[in-house]
């Protein structure tokens, strides 16, 4: 029997509707995409009939995998589609901040709280 | 104990910070009787309900007991229309005008009933204005942008919320105020940097972009979500003004400021005024056929 290298996750009922607002819900969709690419599925990440987005579920579903995966790994495993076209620079917006977050956040923070001390 | 609300009671400074007094005032009191008088009130903005609500829950929980006294019968009408008074005895009517944006206190797992709380209240109704598509769209992302916050940084069971349509204004223009009582702005950004900070720099810092509070161990990145609204504030030339500890923050199309109020308020408001007779699309051409790259 032929393996099936590929899955399609509908965030539509993985959501249990139209509005994609849960961190809950975008940890589970991590979970799921995880567990594909670990075991060298690929994914197919469809917004279909998604009407609303926010950014706190695109950090949990997608900015997360930059913690395990780099953007090339992604490329290869990964492929988004139907998303809205004013939905997508919420995508690019997570997905350069999600870059940074895992590259130098803990210098970021650092820096701020130098430059407040500095001000006091 | 007697409240005597003040002449005007509007989203600024001073309403604010009147708030913040009462429920300053209130916090180690047990066992009271407490009026809140509208005696001397003549103006009231009907979604710092939610601010209200909030501080009496708390209060009640020290189980003190709450009338409102002396309403005139328009301040009576519209407290019952948007449900407020229902939810401390008093009587509920229909919204025959439809300006209110109900009062209601919601569960933080309710996050898919407050979707529905906000189609049925705002978006969806057939009587309110007609509004574009992508500026519905917009706003609905706002608002959901400060739940998200208040249900991952705020730590509260509770996020209270009230909204007022002022269709006469002009602009005509929506406030809707967000308020959960757990942790302050000023407590999550102090433990964040293990540093002491005043209300006012905790919020400045909170509204940068990037900034997050989210611990590094969740893996999960942050401070995308006030710079989304922020955004959309200056392209719809709204306000977004939040008060946490004793920080003041507000922004506008043309400025950024921030002051600290002389009370501490124990918990965190978020109070959005979106311009309704914004004929903007909010579609932004350029990206529309671009592919979303890792």
């Amino acid at each position: 029997m032929e393996i099936n290298k590929q899955i399609t996750i509908q965030v539509f009922d993985e959501v249990g509707g139209s509005a994609a607002i849960s961190v809950d819900d975008g940890n589970a969709i991590f979970t799921k995409i995880d567990h594909a690419i670990t075991n060298k599925v690929n994914v197919v990440l469809s917004f279909q009939n998604i009407e609303l987005i926010i950014t706190a579920f695109l950090n949990a579903a997608i900015g997360q995998l930059y913690s395990k995966y780099t953007s090339e790994e992604l490329t290869a495993n990964l492929q988004i589609t139907n998303v809205r076209p004013e939905d997508k620079r919420l995508f690019k917006m997570v997905i350069e901040r999600a870059k940074e977050y895992f590259s130098n956040s803990e210098s970021f923070d650092e820096s701020i709280k130098t430059e407040m001390e500095h001000n006091d | 104990m007697k409240i005597v609300l003040p002449n005007k009671l509007s989203s600024d400074n001073a309403g604010f910070s009147f708030l913040a007094k009462l429920s300053s005032q209130l916090e180690d009191e047990m066992f009271q009787q407490v009026e809140i008088s509208f005696e001397n009130n003549t103006w009231f903005e009907a979604n710092l309900c939610a601010i209200l609500g909030a501080i009496i829950n708390r209060s009640q929980a020290n189980l003190n007991d709450f009338a409102f006294t002396n309403l005139q019968s328009q301040q009576k009408n519209i407290l019952s229309r948007n449900h407020f008074l229902a939810s401390f005895g008093g009587v509920k009517i229909e919204d025959g005008f439809n300006t209110t944006i109900k009062y209601r206190k919601s569960k933080i797992s309710d996050e898919k009933l407050i979707h529905e709380y906000l189609f049925r209240e705002l978006l969806g109704k057939d009587e309110f204005p007609k509004l574009s598509l992508g500026l519905k769209k917009e706003i609905e992302r706002s608002i959901f942008e400060i739940y998200s916050n208040a249900i991952i940084h705020g730590g509260s069971e509770n996020i209270y919320s009230c909204g007022q349509h002022f269709p006469n204004k002009v602009p005509a223009r929506v406030d809707f105020t967000i308020v959960n009582m757990g942790t302050t702005i000023r407590e999550n950004v102090g433990k964040h940097l293990n540093t002491l900070i005043t209300g006012k720099e905790a919020i400045e810092w909170a509204t940068k972009e990037r900034n997050t509070t989210k611990p590094k161990t969740e893996n999960i990145p942050g401070g995308l979500g006030l710079k989304i609204i922020q955004e959309f504030a200056k392209l719809n030339n709204g306000k977004i003004q939040i008060v946490s500890d004793n920080g003041y923050w507000q922004f506008t199309p043309n400025s950024i400021t921030s002051n600290t109020i002389p009370y501490s308020f124990k918990g965190t408001i978020v109070n959005m005024e979106f311009n309704l007779d914004d004929k903007a699309s909010y579609h932004l051409i350029s990206e529309q056929d671009e592919e979303i790259v890792f």
